[in-house]
C-alpha cells in the first residue's frame, strides 16, 4: 500500500522537523515536501501533487486560512488540514469555512495527528476533541431557546419592558422612557422575565430575535 | 380760664346783687312796694336757676371732655413710648426730659437713667459740634422748621453708628421755643446693605471672569472687565447691543433664547466669538434675577472661556490614549513573540519527543521518561499559550472582536464556574478600529474579573450589539449588586474599578454606563456612537 504523500507549511523549522519526523515514522505517511509560508508552498504543490496539505494557521504573509483558501481554488481537490496553537473554534471555523477539511491542534499527542491525518486522507472531516466538546457545549447553550415560552404570557407593559431591554437600555433609560419609577421597571423586568423562563438579558435578546422584535429596527435605539 | 356761661352766670350774679342793694334802697325810702319787690325777686332768682341749670350741664361735658383727652393723651405717650424709632424731647440746653424705649434700646441705657442726662453725652465726639450749633440754631429761629442730618451716635459700651436725625422746636404759646423733639433713625443696616451692594458691584466689575447683565428681551445691560478681556468690546460699544451679537455669524442657535428659558439657574455649553472674530468654546452660567421694581426680568450671564482647558484635555487624553496604545502594542508584541518562538519551540520538541519513543527499542524506564518529558512540553506550549492570551488575545488580533470575546467568555466562565452567555447580533465581518476592539475586550474582561471579585453571581449576561447608531456592549450578572451614588468617586464604584473602564470607553469616543441597585445584579453599558467605530479598511495579515 502506497503512503499518502503528505506536504507541511509552517514558518518554523523546528516545528517542520519534529512534524516529518513524527509522519515519516509512520508506514501510512509520508512528507514529500515542505514550505515555510504559503506562496512558495502553493508552487511546490503543482510541482509535487501532495495527498494532504498540513498547514500552520499563523504564518508571514498569507495566513493558513488565506493559504488554504488560494489552493482549493487551484487544486480544487486538494485535502488541507489545519494546524494551530490556537485552542479556538473560532479559528478553527475560519479554516473550516476557506475549504480545509479539518483542524487539529499543534498541543494534541502525536497519535491524534496521525489519527487526523488519516481521517482526512479517507475523505473525512476532523475536529480536535478539545474543540469538538466547545462545539457541542455551544449547542447546549442555543438549545435553551427552546424553552422560552409565549410572548402572550406578557401584559403590554411588560412587553414593552422586554423590548426595551432587549433594544440594550438600561432600567433608568425604560424607567424614564415610560414614565414610571425605577423600583416598577425591576419588578416589569424580574416578573416578565421568570413569566418567560429568561434567564439573562442574552436570553432576552435571543427571545427578542425569535419574536421579530427587533427584525424591523435592527439595533433601533441602541445609543 | 372761665367759660362764656360761667362769666354770663357771674354777670347775673353781679345785676342780682345790685337789683337787691337798689330795691333795698327803694324799700327804706318808700318808693317802692312789698308786692313789686317779691315779683322782682322771683324774675331774678328764676333767671339765676336757669344760669345755675346751663353751668351745671356744661360741667358734666367739661368732665366728659377731660377723660377723653386723658385717653388721647396716653394713646400718644403709648405711641411715642413703643415707637419703632428713636424719640426723645430735649429742653432747650439739650438735657433729655423725656425718651422712647426705641431711644432708650439705641442709647443701651435705661429710660430712667437717660432722664436728666446732656444728649451730647451719647454723640460721636466729630459729632458733637454739629450737634449744638443745630440746637442753637433751633432755639434762636424757632421757626425754622425742622432740622434733618445724620449724627454718628455713640451708645453706651456699643461701636458708633449712624443715625438719621430730625429734630424740631416745642413752642409756648408765644411761639418761643420751650423744647426740642428729636426723632433718631437707625441706618447701619441701611449703610451695610449700601456697602455690600457697592462692594458687590466692584467685585463683579472688577472679577476676571466675564460677567453682563440681560434683560428679557436680549439686551445686554452691563458688561465687566473680564468680559471686556474677553471679548474685546467695551462697554460703551456693547450695552445697549443683543446678546446674540456675541455668537459666530453661521452658529445656529440663539444665546437669548437659552438665557430666556432660564428660570433659576442654567448652565450650557456655546460657541462664542470675539469682536477680534475668534471663536470661543464657553461654559455659559445663567442665573435669573429676582425682578427689579420696575418688574422687568434680568439675567447676570458668566462665561467660561473652556477653549484651553479643552485643549489641554484633549492633549491629555492624547497622552493618555497614546499610553495605552502603547501599552496594547506592547504586550501584543510580547504575547506574538511568545506564541511564535516560545510556543512553536514547544511544539517542536513535543514532535521530537513523539517521533523518538517510535525510533527505536527502549526500555520501559526510558520510555517512562520520554513520556514524562512529552508531558512536560505538552504543558510548556499551554502555559505558553495561556500567557500569550493573557497578555493579549491573537483572536483580537486575527479573527476580530466577536470571536474574541467567545473566546474571553468561554475561558471565564470554564475557569470562575460561573455560567456565562453572549449574543452577538448585527455585527458582521467587518472589523472596527484596533482602538474600538481593544477597549471593547479589556472592559469586557475587566468587567468579568469584576463579576468574578464581587458579585456572587450565577449567570452573566455579554452582549455585543451593533445598530444604525453604534455599537452596544451589555455586560450584565444577577449577583448581589451595589448600592450606586451618583458620584463617580464613591465606594461603590471604586470597588468595580469604574475609572479605567470609563477611561476605556473615553478613549474610544464613546460612554460607559453602570447600573446596579443592592440584589439587582450590575450592568455595564457602554457606547460607541457610529462615527466612532472606524472600521479598519486594511485588509486581515
Amino acid at each position: 500500500m502506497s503512503k499518502l504523500r503528505i506536504f507541511l507549511v509552517d514558518d518554523h523549522a523546528l516545528v517542520r522537523d519534529g512534524l516529518k519526523m513524527v509522519i515519516n515514522a509512520t508506514n501510512e505517511f509520508e512528507v514529500v515536501g515542505e514550505a515555510s509560508d504559503g506562496q512558495s508552498a502553493l508552487q511546490e504543490i503543482s510541482r509535487l501533487n501532495p495527498d494532504i496539505v498540513l498547514m500552520d494557521a499563523a504564518m508571514p504573509g498569507w495566513s493558513g486560512a488565506q493559504a488554504t483558501r488560494q489552493m482549493r481554488q487551484t487544486f480544487p481537490g486538494l485535502k488541507v488540514l489545519g494546524l494551530s496553537a490556537h485552542e479556538d473554534l473560532a479559528y478553527a471555523r475560519q479554516f473550516l469555512d476557506s475549504g480545509a477539511c479539518g483542524y487539529v491542534l499543534k498541543r494534541a499527542a502525536a497519535k491524534d495527528l496521525l489519527q487526523a491525518l488519516e481521517a482526512v486522507g479517507r475523505g473525512d472531516k476532523y475536529v480536535d476533541p478539545i474543540l469538538a466538546a466547545q462545539a457541542v457545549q455551544d449547542g447546549n447553550d442555543h438549545s435553551n431557546r427552546d424553552r422560552m415560552a409565549d410572548a402572550k404570557a406578557l401584559s403590554e407593559r411588560e412587553t414593552k419592558v422586554m423590548m426595551l431591554l432587549a433594544q440594550g437600555h438600561s432600567n433608568k433609560e425604560i424607567a424614564k422612557a415610560l414614565g414610571v419609577s425605577l423600583k416598577t421597571v425591576e419588578t416589569y423586568k424580574s416578573r416578565s422575565m421568570s413569566k418567560l423562563g429568561l434567564v439573562g438579558r442574552t436570553d432576552v435578546i435571543r427571545f427578542a430575535l425569535k419574536h421579530g422584535w427587533l427584525r424591523d429596527n435592527p439595533g433601533e435605539d441602541v445609543i | 380760664m372761665p367759660s362764656r356761661k360761667h362769666i354770663a352766670f357771674k354777670q347775673r350774679c353781679e345785676e342780682a346783687a345790685a337789683l337787691f342793694a337798689s330795691m333795698r334802697h327803694r324799700l327804706h325810702s318808700g318808693g317802692l312796694e312789698p308786692a313789686e319787690v317779691l315779683q322782682e325777686l322771683g324774675n331774678v332768682l328764676e333767671e339765676l336757676e336757669v344760669s345755675s341749670e346751663e353751668l351745671r350741664v356744661q360741667s358734666t361735658e367739661l368732665k366728659s371732655a377731660h377723660s377723653k383727652i386723658e385717653a388721647e393723651r396716653q394713646r400718644y405717650e403709648e405711641l411715642f413710648e413703643f415707637a419703632p424709632d428713636s424719640y426723645l424731647v430735649l429742653d432747650t440746653n439739650g438735657v433729655i426730659v423725656e425718651c422712647n424705649r426705641a431711644a432708650a434700646a439705641l442709647l443701651n441705657r435705661d429710660q430712667s437713667y437717660l432722664m436728666g442726662k446732656p444728649f451730647a453725652l451719647f454723640i460721636a465726639a466729630s459729632d458733637k459740634k454739629v450737634f449744638r450749633s443745630r440746637i442753637a440754631h433751633l432755639v434762636h429761629h424757632p421757626q425754622s422748621g425742622a432740622q434733618l442730618f445724620e449724627l454718628e451716635i455713640q451708645p453706651q459700651s456699643r461701636s458708633a453708628l449712624p443715625a438719621f436725625t430730625t429734630m424740631g422746636c416745642i413752642l409756648d404759646a408765644n411761639q418761643a421755643a420751650i423744647g426740642i423733639r428729636c426723632i433718631l433713625h437707625d441706618m447701619s443696616s441701611v449703610r451695610r446693605l449700601e456697602k455690600e451692594r457697592t462692594e458687590l458691584a466692584a467685585m463683579v466689575e472688577s472679577s476676571n471672569d466675564p460677567i453682563f447683565g440681560v434683560d428679557g428681551r436680549g439686551i445686554i445691560r452691563n458688561w465687566n472687565k473680564g468680559s471686556e478681556r474677553l471679548f474685546g468690546y467695551k462697554k460703551e460699544e456693547i450695552v445697549g447691543k443683543h446678546v446674540d451679537w456675541l455668537l459666530p455669524v453661521k452658529q445656529g442657535g440663539s444665546l437669548s433664547e437659552r438665557i430666556n428659558e432660564c428660570q433659576d439657574h442654567a448652565e450650557f455649553e456655546m460657541v462664542c466669538q470675539s469682536k477680534k472674530g475668534t471663536d470661543m468654546d464657553c461654559l455659559v452660567t445663567v442665573s435669573a434675577m429676582q425682578r427689579s421694581a420696575a418688574n422687568e426680568q434680568l439675567f447676570a450671564v458668566v462665561i467660561r472661556d473652556m477653549t484651553q482647558s479643552k485643549r489641554a484635555n484633549q492633549l491629555l487624553q492624547t497622552a493618555l490614549r497614546r499610553a495605552v496604545e502603547a501599552q496594547e502594542e506592547e504586550r501584543q508584541r510580547i504575547s506574538r513573540e511568545l506564541h511564535d518562538h516560545l510556543g512553536q519551540g514547544a511544539a517542536a520538541l513535543m514532535y521530537g519527543l513523539a517521533s523518538l519513543s517510535n525510533s527505536g527499542p527502549m526500555s520501559s524506564q526510558q520510555q517512562q521518561e520520554l513520556s514524562e518529558l512529552h508531558n512536560l512540553s505538552c504543558k510548556l506550549a499551554k502555559d505558553v499559550h495561556t500567557i500569550s492570551w493573557e497578555l493579549r488575545p491573537a483572536a483580537l488580533d486575527d479573527l476580530g472582536l466577536p470571536a474574541a470575546l467567545e473566546q474571553l467568555v468561554r475561558t471565564w466562565s470554564d475557569r470562575s464556574k460561573i455560567a456565562a452567555e453572549l449574543e452577538i447580533a448585527g455585527v458582521g465581518e467587518k472589523r472596527f478600529s484596533t482602538l474600538v476592539e481593544t477597549s471593547i475586550f479589556r472592559i469586557a474582561q475587566e468587567a468579568l474579573t469584576n463579576v468574578l471579585k464581587h458579585s456572587g453571581a450565577s449567570l452573566v449576561s455579554v452582549v455585543l450589539r451593533q445598530g444604525k447608531n453604534g455599537l452596544l456592549l451589555i455586560v450584565e450578572d444577577d449577583g448581589r449588586g451595589v448600592l450606586l451614588k451618583t458620584n463617580a468617586s464613591n465606594v461603590g464604584s471604586q470597588q468595580l474599578g469604574l475609572t479605567s473602564m470609563k477611561y476605556r470607553a473615553a478613549s474610544a469616543g464613546g460612554t460607559l454606563e453602570i447600573e446596579s441597585s443592592p440584589g439587582k445584579g450590575v450592568a455595564i453599558f457602554v457606547r460607541i456612537p457610529f462615527a466612532n467605530l472606524a472600521s479598519a479598511s486594511e485588509p486581515q495579515a
